[in-house]
């Protein structure tokens, strides 16, 4: 009986055996791969949508898909991967000019501005870039974050929409104008009247707090000198000099601190103000 | 047969496997002193150069006599003698005393210092020495706003 049994289930088992051929299970079926790597990427769970549209072969992947592959990368931060799958993306597709603005983006985030400037103007698509406004707005607004020198104003914000010109203007302002300190006035202020560094800086209370300083101990030192005690008296002459000369010091670096907290809030600025423009680049409408 | 198994049983695994006093009651060997900054402080002169030797035997004076007596009281980071320190291997001694001095006049005043610095731990203002080289390739702006990991 148990042989008959055994038999039976060694049968069963041979014409019925599971099936790991994904055409026989609907849930690996290209159809449902592509409708659950959509819902990932409408959901905005990026990097598990581009693993999901991964999973089908190859030579399956429509442009669309390969195109939302790259995004995918690019927005979770895989320049590199979405670089490689943008740059494949042939002429015939119609997402080919999104592609190529994509790249600009790419270079944008990955700071390579040079490179950008350069793949807009003597890249192999310069025609198709130098006709859309957005890769015009991108190479322009490069020139804010780059060293280099950046071209006229009714240049720069020509490329740029109404609604978009008063934060260019301020921002280009801000870039050929910045409000910094000079160091070189800020610790001959302090060398005049110790503290005044600081003050211009910004830092009043780190300003009156040297001038106390030092005027405490220039009053000690004169003080000990009045009443004949010199050991004392050039004690208190030493720290008030070095007071005075360590706060025309800290002037300097005071300003260039203050410099560099320009620089930071001006970039935090323009990235803010990118970012809340999508860099320029136009909503797709792929979770429509 | 079932006798012989648990014999075998009782004589053989449970010596083997059977939790001892020894172990349950092992004296702890924990220690609950608060790490500090002393003892990270590295007290060693090394003799390298003249000026180093002075300052740092300055400095480990100041630490022996005043800090370790007072505490971790110094609400910055790195510490007004570290910064010294810092500040003289990184650049020289007269830029390194004047680093200082600076240091110390911020240190004096004690208000406004929240919207200023970034934080260190939940104590102390991050001021590095790397602000006020006059190197400004060297400067790394923090918004006050800013946690800093502890050193």
């Amino acid at each position: 009986m148990n042989k008959l049994f055994l038999i039976i289930l060694s049968i069963v088992a041979i014409v019925f055996p599971q099936n790991v051929d994904s055409s026989f299970n609907s849930l690996f079926q290209k159809e449902n791969v592509i409708k659950f790597a959509d819902y990932l990427f409408c959901e905005k769970d990026y990097l598990r949508s581009a693993n999901e549209y991964l999973r089908i072969d190859k030579t399956l992947r429509d442009e669309k898909i390969n195109f939302k592959i790259a995004l995918s990368f690019s927005i979770v931060g895989d320049y590199v991967s979405a670089k490689n799958i943008f740059e494949r993306i042939t002429g015939s597709s119609p997402y080919y000019k999104s592609s190529r603005l994509e790249l600009m983006k790419i270079f944008f985030l990955e700071e390579k501005y040079p490179e950008l400037r350069e793949f807009f103007q003597v890249g192999n698509d310069k025609i198709i870039l130098q006709n859309e406004p957005t890769a015009n707005k991108l190479y322009y607004i490069s020139y804010l974050k780059d060293i280099e020198e950046i071209p006229s104003f009714n240049d720069f914000v020509k490329p740029y929409d109404f609604s978009e010109q008063d934060e260019i203007n301020t921002l280009y302002k801000m870039k050929i104008n910045p409000p910094n300190k000079n160091p070189f006035s800020a610790s001959l202020l302090s060398a005049i009247i110790p503290g005044a560094g600081k003050i211009y800086t910004g830092e009043i209370s780190d300003g009156i707090f040297a001038f106390i300083t030092t005027g405490l101990f220039s009053f000690l030192a004169y003080d000990n000198f009045k009443a004949e005690h010199d050991f004392r008296g050039w004690l208190f002459s030493s720290l008030a000099a070095m007071f005075y000369a360590g706060n025309i010091y800290g002037s300097y670096a005071s300003a260039q601190i203050y410099n560099a907290r320009i620089k930071y809030e001006f970039n935090l600025q323009l990235d803010s103000f990118l970012k809340s423009k999508n860099y320029f680049i136009p909503e797709y409408d792929f979770c429509k | 047969m079932k006798i012989i198994f648990v014999l075998v049983l009782f004589f053989i695994l449970s010596p083997i496997y059977a939790q001892t006093d020894w172990v349950k009651w092992e004296k702890a060997d924990l220690s609950y002193r608060k790490s500090s900054e002393f003892d990270k402080r590295d007290y060693s002169i090394s003799g390298k150069s003249l000026s180093e030797t002075a300052i740092k035997s300055i400095t480990v004076a100041y630490w022996f006599f005043i800090s370790d007596v007072d505490g971790d009281n110094c609400p910055f980071s790195p510490s007004c003698s570290k910064f010294l320190v810092q500040a003289i291997n990184e650049t020289n001694l007269p830029q390194g005393m004047l680093m200082f001095f600076d240091r110390f006049t911020r240190d004096l005043n004690i208000f406004n210092r929240v919207n200023k610095y970034p934080r260190t731990g939940a104590v102390h203002y991050h001021d590095p020495v790397y602000l006020y080289t006059l190197d400004e390739d060297k400067i790394r702006y923090l918004p006050p706003n800013t946690f800093i990991k502890s050193e």
